[in-house]
């Protein structure tokens, strides 16, 4: 039994070792931040091709007030009356340079709230090693539980009379965040390397602004649809636009 | 423009082989296409793996995927090192101390099916939560391959240093006795139940606050029925003390971390109490 143990573990070893090995050939450069000459802005609009799906409310079990003071839609898909889809995560795909993040400032910390029952924003974005507040403006019983998978996974209780959490992470990753008290409660926590990132907003649109002059992969990420990517050439001073367009039939998930 | 899939299906492309992998796929070089890792090797691998044959694999398999031949006769499913957090620790959020693995392994645990194994000395006990602790290095490796290989946010050579780093023992948390001045009060500590426990464990303590909990895989768990006066973590105060400071990784049960040290030991006299002691 022993030698047959040995033999698929041998086995199984060289599996993975090679699976290891064949990434590490495409392995990506790390961002280095620059001063930018010159540079250009990529703006967009996401859309959503298809009829836009009814806001789903949620039902809230009888219970704590706080959680009834608005009713509470699904954040997951969200779609403008004309057809725009909001919270899509578009980025520039591994850039090998560019701008600095926005200086640190202690007084205006990238919060996430928990706010009658939801979590606010529905997407944040948080440089790697920086600080993300978590906070409890509802006053009541939350569980704050960031299933991560390359960071620590997080799941701290915030009773109350906690006010506020302070949380960091060591890796790029995009975090699911839920409470488990509350289980409608998700959101998504974008852990990122480099700043070029935008949420699309209520009208689809977006914009990553001081992006280095030449050809850039843009990528959009939604959590219901996958990812799509656009090739884009920016020059100097200029605005590059650009469109993603959603097809919900093709959904990655 | 491409659409892609955000979770592809790499899996199907990883040989049947993989399933298998235990301890020795981030220690082993593999010719021609080598990893390696800075990760400590266990001990005495071969006596490491012969007492987990022995021992553990009839019911966690011999990978440690929960899958041992005994396993589908048993009522609580074996845990599977490869995709589960290892649940009772000292640390706050886990990983588990080298001493909460031995702990588990030489005491069983009472509400599962996980016998005790008192017979194993100490040395031997520590071998095998080494052992058990490169299981679950390998299986996090291994989904990192799977969920990450199109993700162009993580560097393929990262992927055995974050095993490891998910995996190393965290900082146990300071048990601290109650201060000179504590006193059991059971209002205090049925305030305190209310505002930090009664959400899942329901206000009189029997597991009724959540309707549908489901672990780190979805499954469906229960909630503890407190009034029951059996925990799997055990029922002793030092226990209980750090199950509710630590939290139980892979389920929705989180740290306290905001709360006191004599906070804990008021709740943790108020569950005594509900549990009918």
């Amino acid at each position: 039994m022993m030698s047959n143990t040995r033999t698929a573990i041998g086995v199984g070893a060289v599996a993975l070792a090679c699976i290891l090995g064949s990434a590490q050939l495409v392995a990506a450069p790390k961002y280095e931040v620059v001063e930018l000459a010159e540079s250009g802005t990529i703006v967009g609009i996401v859309s959503f091709d298809g009829a836009a799906p009814a806001p789903q409310k949620i039902t809230i079990p009888a219970g704590e007030d706080v959680c009834h003071s608005d009713p509470i839609v699904k954040e997951d898909v969200v779609v403008s009356a004309d057809g725009k889809l909001r919270w899509a995560v578009v980025s520039l795909k591994k850039p090998a340079k560019g701008k600095a993040f926005p200086a640190d400032d202690p007084e205006k910390p990238i919060v996430l709230d928990q706010v009658g029952c939801r979590f606010v924003p529905h997407v944040a974005v948080v440089p790697v090693g920086r600080t993300l507040r978590v906070l409890n403006s509802d006053g009541i019983q939350h569980n704050v539980h960031g299933k991560a998978k390359k960071n620590k996974p997080v799941n701290k209780s915030m009773p109350k009379q906690m006010k506020t959490l302070d949380l960091t992470f060591k890796r790029a990753e995009r975090i699911p965040f839920v409470c488990d008290v509350h289980d409608w409660m998700k959101s998504w926590v974008i852990v990122s390397k480099h700043p070029y990132y935008a949420i699309s907003a209520a009208d689809g649109s977006f914009k990553l602004d001081q992006v280095p002059v030449g050809t850039h992969t843009v990528q959009l990420w939604h959590e219901k649809y996958g990812t799509l990517t656009q090739e884009v050439t920016v020059a100097a001073g200029k605005e590059a636009r650009i469109t993603f367009v959603v097809k919900p039939t093709e959904a990655a998930k | 423009m491409t659409i892609q899939k955000h979770r592809i299906q790499l899996m199907a492309a990883i040989p049947a082989a993989l399933l298998t992998i235990t301890v020795l796929a981030v220690t082993v070089a593999a010719p021609g296409c080598a990893t390696s890792t800075d990760s400590e090797p266990v001990a005495d691998l071969s006596r490491a793996e012969a007492l987990f044959v022995e021992n553990c694999a009839s019911c966690h398999g011999v990978s440690g995927d929960g899958r041992g031949p005994m396993a589908s006769l048993l009522q609580v499913r074996p845990r599977n090192f490869s995709d589960e957090e290892f649940r009772y620790v000292s640390a706050p959020g886990g990983p588990p101390t080298q001493d909460d693995l031995v702990q588990t392994i030489r005491g069983g645990r009472t509400m599962g099916q996980m016998p005790a194994f008192p017979y194993l000395d100490h040395t031997d006990a520590r071998l095998l939560a080494d052992y058990v602790r490169k299981l679950r290095e390998t299986g996090v490796a291994k989904m990192l391959v799977v969920e990450f290989a199109d993700d162009d946010e993580i560097e393929p050579d990262e992927i055995a240093e974050i095993a490891e780093e998910r995996v190393a023992p965290g900082d146990p948390v300071a048990i601290v006795g109650p201060s000179a001045e504590f006193r059991i009060d059971t209002e205090r500590g049925r305030a305190l139940y209310a505002d930090n426990c009664s959400s899942c464990h329901g206000a009189s303590g029997r597991g009724d606050g959540l309707d549908l909990p489901k672990d780190e895989l979805g499954n469906p768990i229960e909630v503890r029925d407190i009034t029951s006066g059996r925990f799997n973590g055990g029922a002793a105060p030092m226990e209980m003390f750090k199950r509710i400071r630590c939290g139980i990784p892979g389920t929705p049960m989180p740290e306290a971390s905001a709360l006191s040290n004599d906070e804990v030991w008021q709740l943790v006299h108020y569950v005594d109490l509900l549990a009918g002691n």
